[in-house]
């Protein structure tokens, strides 16, 4: 009985430890610094504002003037010759007169990092993004549009940097009747049947072909063996009512935008007051 | 002779693994219920989100709206900046339409020191504000942001910081 009496003592003395123990470490763990449930709940909604900041931040940055013309000039220039000195001065002068907070600026290009500002030490933070076009002739397989003009019968080509585009104007003709759009002339194109390989797929887009004054073609440009196909889009137009009808083929391509801009990623810390 | 003592120890075993399940449920209810997300403290930050996002935004606002004349025969198009405060609205005070009833402290002032204005709601803005209107706000227990603005003055853009500050 003795045994047994000072089994149920030790037993009774364990489950009155560990109960104490747990009810310390439910009381005392909301007294561990940064651990609070609460501040988490806060966080999600102050993020509507933190992620407000940052978008007029990062907008008005790019279209910042200086001496290049905008502070988006001025990182175009120092993408060129990689030398960020100038840009990560001047960003880093505003962001840290701007900011009540840290902050971190990724630029990137088709998600691939290129260069890092700010003060990299992790935090809880919100991002945005912000895109600056990068120059045509800098960046050789973006932004391709070149306008040509030509006449009844002309042979149009285009060298794209995904393929060569040829076409025809044929039986073209204008008529100054139904005035449409505020042009005063509406010429009447077609073209031959599918010129070359490099354009594959029919048209999609024709806006009245019969009394048209614009004629929009979604056409794709590539190698159909490779089954690379890039989406541009092909507008032939009446620019002016010159009754000979000088036709304007404008070839464009439509760009994925990650692919052809330098990417301004900003992080801004996330308010937790 | 030995299940003599091991019953009492089983017994003993559940009894107490029974204490602290409830003890801790106890324990884990209360903690859980002391868990509150103040709803007025979640409204005042969306309000201050939007207030702001409208006077930076909205051409009912700060915003800069232009006009551009489209190809002929269509005629003028308008545009509004976002981001970017027409000087002449912002010097012009905060209109009731913005302020949606608000009482608002508005501080523009140049990254240069050129241009520096204050604004308060209700209050004339070609005049300063006084001394106890400052003190007023300096004693209102708001959230204050600071916002990189672009300011549209004589033609040209002006790198500028706005602050808003929302009486509670």
């Amino acid at each position: 009985m003795k045994k047994a009496g000072g089994a149920f003592l030790t037993e009774l003395l364990l489950a009155t430890v560990l109960v104490l123990i747990i009810a310390a470490g439910f009381f005392g763990i909301q007294h561990i610094p940064g651990f609070s449930l609460e501040p988490e709940a806060k966080a999600l909604i102050q993020s509507v504002g933190d992620n407000e900041i940052c978008n007029v931040n990062l907008l008005n940055l790019i279209r910042s003037p200086n001496e290049d013309g905008t502070l988006g000039d001025t990182l175009i220039t120092s993408y060129l010759t990689k030398d960020y000195t100038v840009f990560n001065e001047t960003t880093t002068n505003i962001l840290n007169q701007v900011m009540l907070r840290r902050w971190v600026m990724n630029l990137s290009i088709n998600n691939r990092v290129e260069a890092t500002f700010g003060d990299p030490a992790g935090f809880v933070a919100v991002p945005c993004i912000a895109y600056v076009p990068l120059p045509q002739p800098f960046f050789s397989n973006c932004s391709f549009s070149e306008i040509q003009t030509g006449f009844d019968g002309y042979e149009i080509n285009f060298t794209t940097p995904d393929g060569n585009v040829t076409m025809e104007i044929v039986n073209q003709f204008v008529t100054d009747s139904d005035k449409i759009g505020g042009f005063g002339v509406y010429p009447t194109s077609e073209w031959t049947t599918i010129p070359e390989t490099a354009i594959i797929g029919e048209p999609t887009t024709i806006n009245d072909t019969l009394n048209a004054d614009l004629l929009i073609l979604q056409i794709y440009v590539g190698d159909e063996s490779e089954e690379v196909l890039i989406p541009y889009e092909l507008t032939i137009s009446e620019p002016s009512e010159d009754p000979d009808g000088l036709t304007e083929v404008h070839l464009t391509k439509k760009d994925l935008v990650q692919q052809c801009s330098i990417a301004l990623n900003l992080f801004v810390e996330l308010n937790n007051e | 002779m030995a299940t003599s003592v091991e019953q009492p120890q089983t017994l003993i075993y559940v009894l107490g693994v029974t204490v602290i399940f409830l003890a801790s449920a106890l324990i884990g209810i209360m903690y859980l219920a002391q868990i509150d997300i103040s709803q007025e403290y979640t409204l005042y930050n969306i309000q201050y989100s939007s207030t702001v996002s409208r006077m930076v935004n909205s051409p009912t606002c700060f915003a800069l709206e232009e006009s551009f004349e489209l190809p002929e025969g269509y005629g003028t198009e308008t545009q509004v900046q976002a981001g970017i405060i027409d000087w002449w609205k912002f010097n012009s005070g905060i209109t009731k339409v913005c302020s949606d009833g608000r009482i608002i402290y508005a501080y523009l002032s140049s990254l240069d020191g050129t241009l520096q204005k204050q604004l308060l709601t209700g209050r004339d803005p070609l005049t300063a504000l006084s001394d106890s209107d400052l003190e007023s706000i300096d004693n209102w227990n708001t959230k204050q942001e600071k916002y990189y603005v672009l300011v549209y003055k004589d033609s040209q853009l002006i790198p500028a910081i706005l602050e808003v500050r929302i009486k509670g």
